[in-house]
């Protein structure tokens, strides 16, 4: 008899198995006296516990007993406890706010990182700018309801020129 | 307004009702009523005074902290044992994480020993007086780990399913199934051994 029948058995003694698992115990009890004799012992040891439970009486009078209680009671009682209403506010932010601040304050966290790893379509073209001939000054404007953008280039010298460009250049 | 006399003889869900709007006379009156009761659970599972009082005395707390909780599903003396069975639980994990585990209970766990005990045979609680049994079988449940005995106190006292235990104990139903099985034989083997020693 391997574990597992060893364990059957018991299941099946303690009224834990299907009908089906129970056919096939009652299938190895009719031909392993092995069997038997373990099912023997399981069944005896259970009776025997199940109705001889040891009793212990409490060492304490009733009216000592009572007063521990009674005094641990009322100290509970005197300690200021938490509402009901302000533990479940409080498990509701830990459990569904807190997740999302996190989130956000790393949403911040990113995109402050990337405005200054990439530079914006506008800075990179000022940046085309600052490139020109050192010779050269410009002047910027930006209209953003005409979506447009003039850059003013003009020499050092008293020469004067204009440039413009749309969105879809810059 | 009842006497002392009144809440003596009033039954148990009476007294709850009275104890849930607050009236402590009436939880003393359960207190009384169920004490040893809840104090013999704790130490059956704790075997140890001290202990068995202090946990015992706490569930007491709880039920009276809880009692509004109460919606009379089982019987009040039920509802009360699984309060101070849990308190155990909690102590017996406490305790184990402090101790270190012997060869011997490791051997017990991993269930290999239990395969090689023979089977008893005839029953060596045949014949004896009611007390006496008792009084092996504490002796007995002594020897055990607290996990074996734990699970078969609630198998066998406090009649729970593996399902249950499982649940309570935070293990799996083949660890139960394990457990018991070894606690029933080694119980087997003690009980055998008791009656050879007072035989001689």
């Amino acid at each position: 008899m391997n574990h597992e029948q060893q364990l059957q058995l018991q299941a099946y003694l303690d009224g834990e198995l299907s009908d089906r698992e129970s056919r096939k115990v009652t299938d190895l009890l009719a031909s392993n006296e092995e069997a038997r004799n373990l099912f023997s012992e399981l069944q005896f040891t259970r009776t025997a516990l199940v109705e001889n439970e040891p009793e212990f009486k409490l060492p304490e009078s009733r009216e000592f007993f009572w007063s521990k209680i009674q005094r641990e009671i009322r100290q509970t009682e005197a300690a200021p406890v938490p509402t009901a209403a302000g533990v479940s506010v409080f498990a509701w932010l830990q459990r569904y706010l807190m997740p999302v601040s996190v989130v956000a304050v790393l949403a911040v966290i990113g995109i402050f990182a990337m405005s200054k790893s990439q530079p914006t379509q506008t800075a990179y073209a000022f940046g085309e700018i600052e490139a020109l001939n050192g010779d050269m000054d410009s002047i910027t404007f930006r209209s953003e309801a005409e979506r447009m953008t003039v850059i003013y280039l003009y020499d050092n010298k008293p020469e004067v020129g204009a440039e413009v460009t749309s969105d879809s250049s810059i | 307004m009842l006497t002392n006399q009144d809440y003596a003889s009033q039954p148990d869900d009476l007294l709850v009702k009275s104890a849930q709007k607050g009236d402590m006379v009436a939880f003393e009156e359960l207190v009384a009523r169920h004490r040893d009761k809840i104090y013999a659970r704790a130490y059956t599972m704790m075997r140890n005074e001290e202990e068995a009082l202090d946990l015992s005395q706490e569930a007491w707390v709880k039920a009276w902290q809880r009692l509004v909780q109460f919606q009379g599903d089982s019987s009040f003396a039920t509802w009360m044992t699984r309060i101070v069975i849990n308190l155990c639980l909690d102590q017996i994990r406490k305790n184990k994480r402090q101790r270190t585990e012997s060869i011997e209970h490791l051997d017990e766990e991993l269930g290999g020993v239990e395969r090689q005990m023979p089977v008893i045979n005839p029953n060596p609680t045949e014949g004896l007086e009611r007390g006496e049994l008792r009084q092996r079988i504490d002796e007995a449940l002594d020897k055990l780990s607290h996990e074996h005995r734990t699970v078969l106190v609630m198998h066998e006292f406090e009649d729970l399913e593996y399902k249950e235990i499982a649940k309570r104990m935070k293990c799996s139903i083949g660890t139960v199934m394990s457990r018991l099985f070894y606690a029933r034989r080694k119980m087997a083997a003690l009980l055998a051994g008791l009656k050879r020693e007072r035989e001689q």
